[in-house]
């Protein structure tokens, strides 16, 4: 089980509780689509993704970015039990949606990027590194179910 | 993923805006590294401080980051031009280099905080091309 100290709660908890999900959630995936245009596959249904300016300004990306960005909020709520948190989330993933789990990090690693650049200097080293293990372990849970 | 002329264009003006806080990326860059990513400190055993304030950590990265910036000139030909630079990582520090991507990840973190308005996804997504290229290059003569 993933060990979690009184401070990297703290850490985690005051990013979320500070955190604007409805501009933080759509910069984040458009800035995947757009970084790592393979990623587009899984949203063919989405429209118009034919440059980063279309991506940028599509409503239904945006949508989805809030989605997935309060999908997090689980984890901060339960955070002593993520892999079970996310069992059933992790089979959708895998059996209905069929996203391969690679894509998992290159989401989580576009998502530190967009914090990092709004918080600025308060995204201190310390935090960045607590960050990232919340979001490494979100993404190993959402792997385990794959088979 | 080979670097386009449009790629090329968008990395060499974003690095004109980037210069005059090099120095400050790379350290700060290099600093998040080592705490973020503790396995990459046994690269640095030899080093007294490995914290983000250390004066060797930020030295160092200063030192990478210019020579990045020296890449950046010579990007129509990143394999010749950093020839030396991958013997000296092949042979002497032999560094593995999936730690490259780790440090491109950490740089681009950095250049998105102190430039958040003009590190946009599209700039973000020459940059990391070119890193991912400029590593390739770096590992050249790895084996």
């Amino acid at each position: 089980m993933v060990e979690w100290s009184e401070n990297e709660r703290s850490i985690i908890s005051n990013i979320f509780s500070n955190l604007d999900y409805n501009d933080v959630g759509p910069k984040a995936l458009v800035r995947c689509l757009v970084v790592y245009p393979w990623t587009q596959r899984y949203f063919s249904s989405f429209g118009n993704l034919y440059n980063a300016e279309a991506i940028s300004t599509n409503p239904k990306v945006a949508a989805h970015g809030i989605k997935v960005l309060h999908g997090l909020d689980r984890a901060l709520k339960n955070l002593d039990n993520i892999k079970a948190t996310y069992a059933e989330l992790s089979v959708l993933h895998s059996e209905k949606l069929h996203v391969d789990p690679d894509n998992f990090k290159l989401l989580s690693d576009c998502l530190t990027i967009v914090i990092a650049g709004k918080l600025g200097s308060a995204f201190t080293p310390e935090v960045q590194a607590t960050f990232q293990k919340f979001l490494a372990v979100v993404v190993s849970a959402l792997g385990k179910q794959y088979h | 993923m080979s670097l386009s002329g449009k790629d090329k264009t968008v990395v060499k003006n974003f690095w004109a805006k980037v210069a005059p806080k090099s120095a400050e990326i790379g350290g700060e860059a290099l600093g998040r590294m080592l705490t973020a990513y503790p396995q990459t400190k046994t690269y640095f055993a030899h080093w007294s401080d490995l914290s983000p304030s250390s004066a060797q950590v930020k030295k160092h990265g200063a030192t990478i980051m210019a020579a990045i910036g020296d890449a950046v000139s010579k990007i129509d030909d990143l394999t010749g031009s950093l020839s030396a630079l991958s013997e000296l990582h092949a042979f002497k520090l032999r560094v593995d280099p999936a730690n490259f991507r780790i440090l491109a990840h950490n740089l681009i973190l950095c250049m998105g905080m102190f430039f958040p308005a003009d590190f946009t996804p599209e700039v973000h997504l020459s940059v990391d091309k070119f890193l991912q290229n400029l590593a390739l290059a770096l590992s050249e003569k790895y084996r």
